[in-house]
């Protein structure tokens, strides 16, 4: 007979961007209606980085609304002597090496911190160093852009980033298992962060949480270019205001307006953000002028999806694509830089998604023009969520896997 | 029994220079293993008292015979101490009777002082054939300024001039001294092999034990020397391309860099480069380093320097395919294929003066040379050869298996002749010339 119990789960948030509190809420929601042998997930409990209290509240909201079984604590990311986390964790007798590491990072919660829980799953880059996996540890990575625009994370290779890099990956590989949810990904797991293959697992379904259905009555409107950007190398800031430009310049109709989790004022006149404030005059006068709606939560994000048309996704490296696919569910023509993970991206979500070649300024205007072109045709209709219970089964073999890896 | 002629090794060691057994000494050794089949010669190698402990405990590693194949002298045999090389040229030829000498580089002034005939060894002229811009370099005194003066001094009492190949040859020792074509010999290498070093590997075949086996020796070594990216990384696992080389200027590493850079950051290939050379960031005489900080691809492109043997032979198991980019090499061929063929990796080969005339051995093997400027097409052959792995390497293994045919035995019987038929004595108490002194000395 199989050995049945109840499992409480740690879901550890590395910070709290978009994206990750959506991984976050998808992978909760996941693993309560996940079914591993001989067991259940009966509790969950989120760990969420503090930046500002409300917004915490807020953040804490969505990630436990109607969701029974999950409470969310406030966490802290503590960097500890790697020589004093051994000896902390002395009596579990793991086998992990820290040679040549300074220090590794804990969760923190000003409690149990954690150990309360009987597995950890981490959602975090490698941004916030070595997590000593004190329980049996599932990392789960939504890409590893560094490695193709390290520059978009550290300026030099002596920077302290490259050495928490270092060190999460060691720790990464002495985890139970990491986790990707797209095919390069996966790959990046094992050629760069040196993951052994057998330890790697890549969801077929990624992890996208239902968006909050945004207030009736607001109508699409077929005109606006909702341009979802932050100000650094990866989302190609300097391609993006560039092809603007122009394509304004050349008589394009499309109306666009900024779309940013970031401070607005980066892209204003005062910016001292270089991936702006080097921009040529033309094209920096072309974005202060331009409207900047700011994404401070997937409700907003939801709205701002149902009044846009067109939504142009900048991101070019990392993230799993879940800003690009909840786009293109929700009815809107959506623009995209073409890379292995939008193509796989798109190709789970369907809808109607243009591919602009990455970095170059003429294919981007040459594209923009194409795109505004194609809105005669009917606009696509909302698509309806990706298969959940497929996600739940993964998450129960990641469980599995958990299970068959705890300590002791 | 009867009794072997006697042949002296001339070996000029700069004070505080390392025996190592690589380049020149390593040849040495090959050439005395070479020399024990035909129990014909003995060599007599002279060094100085000061490198004498470090070559004798080396070559004692060798599968030949000491005083039997070689025997080693130097000042401290005859209670003698000296300073300069002029001084172990005398106690040469007092002490070490020889029927004629090979000295190891066309450099060394001291051979201009022996006695016996004297042929030398010619590797190349890299520095007058590939300038290095730094101010000091070629003023007036500059080094190659200076090794140019002493080599054409030494050759004036030198016999045979031994090459590896016939670029060298024509181009270097004919092309910048005017040496006549009748006076050098061209004595290519055997093959090297790393064939039996890892004895879970066989006729270069790769299995999952053996991949495993191979990176757990790459992943020991890591450990001891503090790689900590290194550590635990799933070398069978992850495609690399090795390159095996130190960073000089003819090595062209560049190349690979930047081929890498392409696969990974524009076609996202899973890719890596690991070579043995090491990185010196901030240095001005290579461009490699500054290629790897520039693009930041420190955790693509990464060095294992000082690889031990079986380590280094390990390294070329592990990897997807191995490249050697220099553009010029004193012998005639390419040994990182031979080294890497023979524990079943194959390898890709810039082209350049050494893969021309090798070309003409193994001709099937043009589809696997690249124009060692031509970055993107280098990253299309990685992919290519990686695509058809063992095609390539049955292909290339069926070459390695019919080029391997010449052996050490061979070499050294040539070595000799070059040293001992037909020469005369030009140097010592019967030069007419004054000898140029060896600002190196001791």
């Amino acid at each position: 007979m199989e050995e049945t119990g109840s499992i409480k789960l740690a879901i550890l948030l590395g910070d709290s961007g978009m994206e990750t509190l959506g991984r976050g809420r998808a992978l909760a929601e996941a693993a309560l209606a996940a079914r591993p042998a001989g067991a259940r997930v009966a509790a969950v409990a989120i760990g969420l980085p503090v930046i500002v209290e409300a917004q915490w509240r807020n953040n804490a909201d969505f990630l436990r609304d109607g969701l029974s079984g999950v409470v969310v604590r406030r966490l802290s990311w503590q960097r500890v002597l790697a020589g004093n986390a051994r000896r902390m964790f002395e009596p579990l007798g793991l086998p992990v090496s820290l040679q040549g590491i300074d220090r590794v990072t804990l969760p923190r919660d000003w409690g149990t911190n954690f150990l309360d829980c009987d597995h950890w799953m981490v959602v975090a880059g490698p941004d916030i160093g070595g997590v000593y996996p004190a329980r049996p540890t599932a990392m789960f990575c939504d890409g590893l852009a560094m490695r193709r625009h390290p520059f978009a994370f550290a300026p030099a290779i002596n920077a302290p980033y490259w050495h928490d890099q270092t060190a999460a990956f060691r720790l990464w590989r002495q985890s139970t298992v990491a986790v990707a949810t797209d095919p390069l990904t996966a790959g990046d797991l094992v050629s760069y962060a040196g993951v052994r293959p057998d330890r790697v697992m890549c969801l077929s379904q990624p992890l996208d949480p239902e968006l909050p259905t945004p207030p009736a009555g607001l109508s699409r409107d077929p005109g606006q270019l909702l341009i979802v950007v932050e100000p650094d190398d990866l989302h190609g800031t300097d391609v993006v205001f560039k092809a603007l430009r122009r394509y304004i310049s050349e008589g394009g109709a499309l109306r666009p307006t900024l779309a940013t989790e970031g401070a607005a004022e980066a892209f204003g006149k005062n910016s001292q953000i270089p991936q702006v404030a080097y921009l040529p005059e033309a094209a920096r006068k072309t974005i202060e002028a331009l409207p900047i709606e700011r994404i401070v939560s997937h409700q907003r994000w939801s709205r701002l999806l149902a009044r846009a048309g067109n939504v142009w996704i900048t991101r070019r490296a990392g993230g799993d694509g879940a800003l690009m696919r909840q786009a293109l569910r929700s009815g809107a023509r959506v623009l995209a830089p073409d890379t292995p993970q939008t193509r796989q991206a798109s190709a789970l979500a369907g809808g109607d998604l243009t591919l602009i070649g990455p970095g170059s300024v003429d294919d981007a205007v040459d594209r923009l023009h194409a795109f505004e072109a194609a809105q005669a045709t009917p606009a696509p209709a909302p698509i309806s969520h990706h298969r959940k219970d497929e996600l739940s089964r993964e998450i129960g073999f990641v469980v599995d896997r958990l299970r068959e890896g705890r300590h002791g | 029994m009867a009794e072997r002629t006697p042949v002296g090794i001339w070996i000029e060691s700069p004070r505080g220079a390392q025996w190592a057994n690589q380049g020149m000494t390593r040849l040495l050794g090959f050439i005395v293993e070479g020399l024990g089949a035909a129990a014909s010669h003995v060599f007599r190698i002279v060094v100085t008292d000061e490198i004498r402990d470090e070559a004798e405990a080396d070559f004692a590693e060798l599968a030949a015979t000491a005083g039997a194949d070689f025997t080693f002298h130097s000042p401290r045999d005859a209670g003698l101490k000296v300073s300069h090389f002029d001084d172990l040229a005398r106690f040469a030829n007092a002490h070490v009777p020889v029927d004629a000498w090979i000295s190891l580089f066309p450099n060394q002034t001291g051979a201009q002082l022996l006695d016996a005939p004297v042929s030398t060894i010619f590797p190349d002229a890299i520095g007058l054939a590939y300038h290095d811009f730094d101010d000091g370099s070629w003023s007036a005194k500059g080094p190659p300024v200076a090794w140019r003066e002493r080599v054409r001094a030494t050759l004036e009492t030198v016999n045979n001039v031994i090459t590896f190949s016939g670029h060298v040859a024509r181009d270097q020792v004919t092309g910048f001294f005017g040496v006549e074509p009748d006076r050098i010999r061209v004595i290519p290498h055997a093959p090297p092999t790393l064939d039996g070093i890892l004895p879970f590997v066989e006729k270069g075949m790769r299995t999952d034990e053996s991949l495993f086996r191979a990176a757990e020796m790459l992943r020991r070594h890591c450990a001891r020397r503090g790689l900590t990216y290194l550590i635990d990384f799933p070398f069978e696992h992850v495609r690399y391309v090795a390159v095996s080389t130190q960073d000089r200027v003819t090595k062209n590493i560049r190349v690979v860099v930047e081929a890498v850079e392409q696969l990974v950051r524009q076609w996202h290939e899973h890719f890596k480069m690991i070579m043995t050379a090491q990185v010196h960031f901030g240095s001005n005489w290579t461009p490699t380093p500054a290629a790897i900080e520039l693009a930041q691809l420190q955790f693509d492109v990464l060095s294992m320097p000082d690889l031990p043997r079986e380590v280094h032979a390990a390294f070329y198991h592990c990897a997807e395919v191995t490249v050697h980019p220099s553009v010029f090499e004193g012998g005639r061929g390419v040994f990182p294929y031979y080294e890497s063929i023979s524990v079943g990796t194959p390898c890709l080969m810039a082209d350049g003066p050494h893969v021309a005339e090798f070309m003409a051995d193994a001709p099937e093997l043009a589809p696997f040379v690249f124009d060692p400027n031509d970055a993107r097409q280098l990253a299309e052959l990685l992919l290519d050869t990686s695509k058809r792995r063992a095609e390539v390497t049955a292909l290339q293994a069926a070459t390695y298996g019919r080029l391997r045919q010449r052996s050490w035995s061979e070499v050294a019987r040539e070595y000799v002749d070059a040293a001992t038929v037909g020469v005369r004595p030009l140097g010592g108490k019967n030069r007419r010339n004054t000898p140029v002194k060896n600002k190196e000395e001791q």
